[in-house]
């Protein structure tokens, strides 16, 4: 039997190669030799010639440079790290909420769903950065810019709260807190889409069998959330934390989009020495969160 | 009795009210933007300068909608669109949930190495990525061998495959396509809910793990499939870095929505368009509608299975 057993091992093993051997030939072809070529590049001066990229070996010159005479460069850093603390927990309890909800059934479901698809259609495409150019009152200000990556934030602008609320004649303190209120929650929910959509594929991979069975229990809506919906649900808010640290990290910010510049005007050498310390803090924090998040939840249930 | 059958039913009316409330607040930041769109596309071009028009004509036209049409070459875009970015969308759809079985499944020794390139290929943006890539592209080649081979025989092999299919469809087959790495993710976290019984089922039955793939768990598998394709059709349509980076003269629907003002202005000027409305406002907000009007219909019709699947999972789980 242990024999048997160690034979149907070694056979899984040798399959286990075989389902992923052509990702392995991938990775090593467009990830691993494009980002130790972009590595290089931050100790090596590259110039444009007619051969393609020339590049000399020059040390540690551009992280001097990004470390020591770039003064924002720390500021940014920090700043992008801290925005983990307040957005992460907000966005994932937020989606968690809406989707439960979105999972109901109530009459125009289906438009609701829609509604909530908008962001992940939108908020991923340029349409985003032809909104937020266009400015309501003056109609377009500028040309759509290349290489101009800007974000929902700037969103208010075209949909002009202020002068909505102006309308109102709130008192001048509660029109603060209002709109204040308002451009956060804006930024929040355009930045849920794609969160809100993995947690109801979640919630439909739950066996209805466990809520009949809750049901017959006679157990309230809370205990049916903290007993059977999350434990079920717990490698998919997994999943949420991670996919949301990573956009919050690679997709948006001040470094991402100074580096994206710096790209696009070809500086490369500093664009990788740049992002490179930056994705060294990252890949750490998010290891630690996800660790963090692994031992608290997996292990409780498994 | 009565008394609290009645207090359920106001309780159960509250409870709608609420969440009417809930939604109707959200969705109104969401869908804000789409009636500005619909306004703004509708408009003439003298109802921009006039201050008593702020939201609706008071001569709506379509006529923007025949500017954006043009300006975009629509149908030879979308074309395009389909042929580069769609057909390696579904690509990744089948071949990262193979990947990803391998990895959700199997024990293997290269595992946590592997696991480790998993984790950085999602978190590497692509723009760092493409620089290197293109070079490659240039002179497509495995590991230098057929460099080698031109320095020792000055036969050149190696080939360039830019503005061609293949500098989508290549990448996207070994999985590491546009957010490859995250749908391979995705698949294995929604692979290892799966219980282990089934496949233990099958092997017993005989079945090898290629056929208990495509037997058992490809077919318990449709919600994530669905979640995988809806983001991989939505995220290939909008791209417009590689569509810019990749290719030079096959424009995607994507590409034309970034640089729209540009070919507006172009379609105006090789005098596809007529002169004197051309250059208003209402343009690019109804480019931006048929932009997204396509993969709106898409998911509405998609998105009805999210509910039918429910039993099925249930069934197989």
């Amino acid at each position: 039997m242990k024999n048997k057993k160690g034979g149907i091992e070694a056979i899984k093993r040798r399959y286990g190669y075989l389902f992923v051997a052509p990702w392995i030939l991938g990775i090593a072809l467009f990830v691993l030799i494009p980002i130790i070529t972009f590595f290089y590049y931050s100790f090596s001066d590259v110039a444009m010639t007619p051969e393609g990229l020339q590049t000399t070996f020059v040390g540690l010159k551009h992280y001097k440079y990004v470390f020591l005479e770039y003064p924002y460069y720390s500021n940014i850093f920090l700043s992008s790290l801290s925005s983990l603390v307040t957005s992460l927990p907000i966005v994932v309890a937020l989606s968690m909420i809406l989707a439960l909800v979105l999972n109901q059934n109530f009459r125009g479901r289906t438009l609701a769903r829609a509604v909530f698809f908008l962001p992940v259609i939108i908020a991923s495409s340029a349409v985003m950065e032809i909104l937020t150019n266009f400015n309501m009152n003056q109609g377009i200000t500028a040309a759509v810019s290349s290489g101009d990556t800007k974000q929902a934030a700037e969103f208010m602008e075209v949909i002009d709260f202020a002068a909505l609320l102006d309308g109102l004649n709130l008192p001048g303190k509660l029109n603060d807190l209002v709109l204040g209120y308002l451009n956060d929650t804006f930024n929040l929910i355009w930045s849920c889409g794609v969160q809100i959509l993995l947690f109801v594929a979640g919630l439909q991979t739950i066996p209805a069998q466990l809520y009949e069975a809750g049901k017959v229990e006679g157990i309230s809506a809370w205990e049916e959330f903290w007993y059977i919906t999350f434990p079920m649900m717990s490698r998919i808010v997994l999943l949420v934390i991670f996919y949301t640290m990573v956009e919050l990290f690679t997709e948006k910010g001040e470094l991402i989009d100074k580096v994206l510049t710096s790209i696009s005007a070809m500086e490369y050498s500093q664009s990788a020495a740049m992002i490179w310390p930056y994705f060294g803090a990252v890949g750490l924090l998010i290891g630690l969160v996800m660790l963090i998040f692994y031992r608290i939840c997996m292990r409780k249930w498994e | 009795m009565t008394n609290s059958l009645l207090m359920r039913k106001t309780k159960k009316q509250f409870v709608s009210l609420l969440r009417a409330i809930f939604l109707l607040a959200f969705a109104f930041i969401l869908i804000y933007p789409v009636i500005f769109m619909i306004a703004e596309s509708v408009k003439i071009q003298s109802d921009t300068l006039n201050p008593a028009v702020k939201w609706f004509s008071l001569a709506p036209t379509l006529y923007s909608y025949k500017v954006a049409w043009i300006s975009m070459d629509y149908l030879h875009s979308l074309i395009n669109t389909v042929t580069f970015e769609l057909i390696s969308a579904v690509i990744e759809v089948f071949v990262c949930a193979v990947y990803a079985y391998g990895l959700a499944r199997f024990k293997f020794r290269l595992k946590k190495v592997l696991m480790f390139f998993l984790i950085l290929s999602i978190l590497v943006p692509d723009i760092m990525l493409i620089i290197p890539r293109i070079t490659n592209f240039r002179y497509m080649d495995l590991f230098g061998i057929l460099g080698l081979f031109k320095n020792i025989t000055g036969i050149d092999l190696r080939v360039n495959i830019t503005d061609t299919v293949l500098t989508f469809y290549f990448p996207s087959i070994l999985g590491v396509g546009l957010k490859g790495g995250l749908f391979i993710y995705i698949y294995m976290q929604f692979f290892k809910g799966l219980p282990n019984e089934l496949e233990e089922a099958a092997w017993l039955d005989g079945a090898g793990p290629v056929k208990t793939f495509f037997s058992i768990i490809i077919p318990s598998s449709g919600v994530v499939i669905l979640t995988v394709f809806i983001f991989s059709v939505i995220w290939h349509w909008n791209d417009w870095l590689l569509a810019t980076m990749y290719m030079s003269d096959h424009h995607t629907l994507a590409y034309m929505i970034k640089n729209i003002q540009e070919f507006i202005t172009q379609a105006w000027t090789s005098k596809l368009i007529a002169t004197s409305q051309s250059l208003y406002y209402g343009a690019p907000m109804a480019a931006c509608l048929m932009f997204i009007a396509p993969p709106m219909v898409l998911y509405l019709f998609l998105q009805k299975h999210f509910i039918a699947s429910i039993d099925r999972v249930g069934i197989v789980g």
